[in-house]
């Protein structure tokens, strides 16, 4: 029977189950590596900041209460350390060349025929406009502030309901819906050329 | 519903995030407005496009890197149960310390300045009695927090003595009458 992350990870609290662990790792290290990337606009940071954030979950499963969904208790984690690592750089993410945040070319193809139905057999050409609307997108959403960015990344790209987000970054449920609706209205605006 | 407040709730009504009565009011609006009904569509086509930004894979030297950071930091499940075991020791040490001491509370509990509890059980009667004559009892407040002076507290209980009843006894009018007469 495939046990809850809930589950695993109260193993991983009362028996130091380091199998447990494995299989937390194996379901959420693509989604929290992604959360840290287009968080923090920068690969090798995220790469980094998403291994400290499992080093962290593993040697404070002791506080984890049974009470807390685990991506709440994984993405506030997550959400601490980005912002630790944003106030020790005290600048505002570095763009990263396109190269390093492409992904390689079978999960590329994976993910363009989920999301772009319309464009299946992926033309060169269609592929650089592509990698030109991410591009801007990125630059973009590194432009909103890091409660806009976190509020908009993780309803956005993560599926989190607004009443999960607030529990993750400690604010008001409308709060959330208020900064989600001002980071949209802004990315709009960034982006209305692409649109044209 | 107004054009204003159905603008503000269109990402929430995308996103699913609204009750369903507010969604209903929402979409009676959209069915008659077409400026809104475009906002809708514009907002529709902007996310669209962020989903445009595709999910990048973790390398295969990503994960070799955090075992090897997780072999280094291993959570050490000793260190664990000597910060248990220290804590332990300190109550048990805290628990002896009060309990010798407990024969001469005076200094400490009953001391200067005590609270409502205190001074309940200082006057052997419930805090809820307390505040029911909180007005005649000498006491100083911080915050929202009644606090009372032991000394004044004495005095006050001198003087009730020269009583033969006690000033918050409700019928103390009554009796004085009686008294006089």
């Amino acid at each position: 029977m495939v046990q809850s992350d809930e589950e695993l990870m109260i193993r991983v609290r009362e028996d130091n189950d380091t199998k447990a662990f494995e299989v937390l790792v194996q379901r959420h290290k693509k989604s929290l590596l992604n959360f840290v990337c287009r968080f923090m606009g920068d690969r090798e940071l995220a790469e980094d900041i998403s291994q400290e954030v499992f080093l962290r979950l593993w040697t404070s499963a002791g506080t984890y209460l049974p009470i807390a969904k685990f991506s709440t208790f994984l993405y506030t984690i997550a959400k601490n350390l980005c912002l630790n690592a944003l106030a020790r750089s005290k600048s505002l993410p570095k763009m990263q060349s396109l190269s390093e945040i492409i992904p390689g070319k079978d999960a590329d193809k994976d993910s363009q025929s989920q999301a772009d139905p319309a464009d299946p057999d992926g033309s060169p050409e269609t592929k650089l406009i592509n990698i030109e609307i991410e591009s801007k997108i990125k630059e973009a959403v590194c432009k909103l502030s890091p409660e806009h960015r976190l509020v908009f990344i993780l309803t956005e790209y993560h599926g989190l309901s607004y009443q999960d987000v607030a529990s993750i970054v400690q604010c008001p449920v409308g709060t959330v819906a208020s900064r989600k609706n001002a980071a949209v209205r802004s990315l709009r605006r960034y982006l209305a050329p692409l649109r044209e | 519903m107004e054009c204003k407040h159905v603008r503000n709730k269109l990402v929430g009504f995308i996103d699913n995030e609204i009750s369903d009565e507010a969604k209903k009011s929402i979409q009676a609006h959209l069915d008659n407005c077409i400026n809104c009904s475009r906002e809708l569509e514009s907002l529709r086509n902007a996310v669209k496009l962020w989903q445009c930004w595709k999910d990048i894979e973790p390398t295969a030297d990503w994960e070799k890197e955090l075992k090897g950071k997780l072999t280094r930091t291993q959570r050490q499940p000793e260190t664990e149960l000597e910060i248990l075991r220290s804590a332990i020791i300190g109550l048990s040490q805290r628990i002896q310390k009060l309990e010798e001491t407990q024969g001469n509370l005076p200094p400490t509990l009953e001391s200067e300045i005590m609270t409502v509890n205190e001074l309940a059980r200082y006057l052997r009667i419930s805090a809820r009695q307390i505040y029911e004559i909180i007005e005649q009892i000498p006491k100083f407040q911080i915050g929202y927090e009644y606090r009372f002076v032991r000394e004044s507290i004495d005095r006050w209980i001198r003087s009730m003595e020269q009583h033969e009843y006690p000033q918050s006894y409700p019928w103390r009018d009554w009796f004085a009458k009686e008294d006089n007469a």
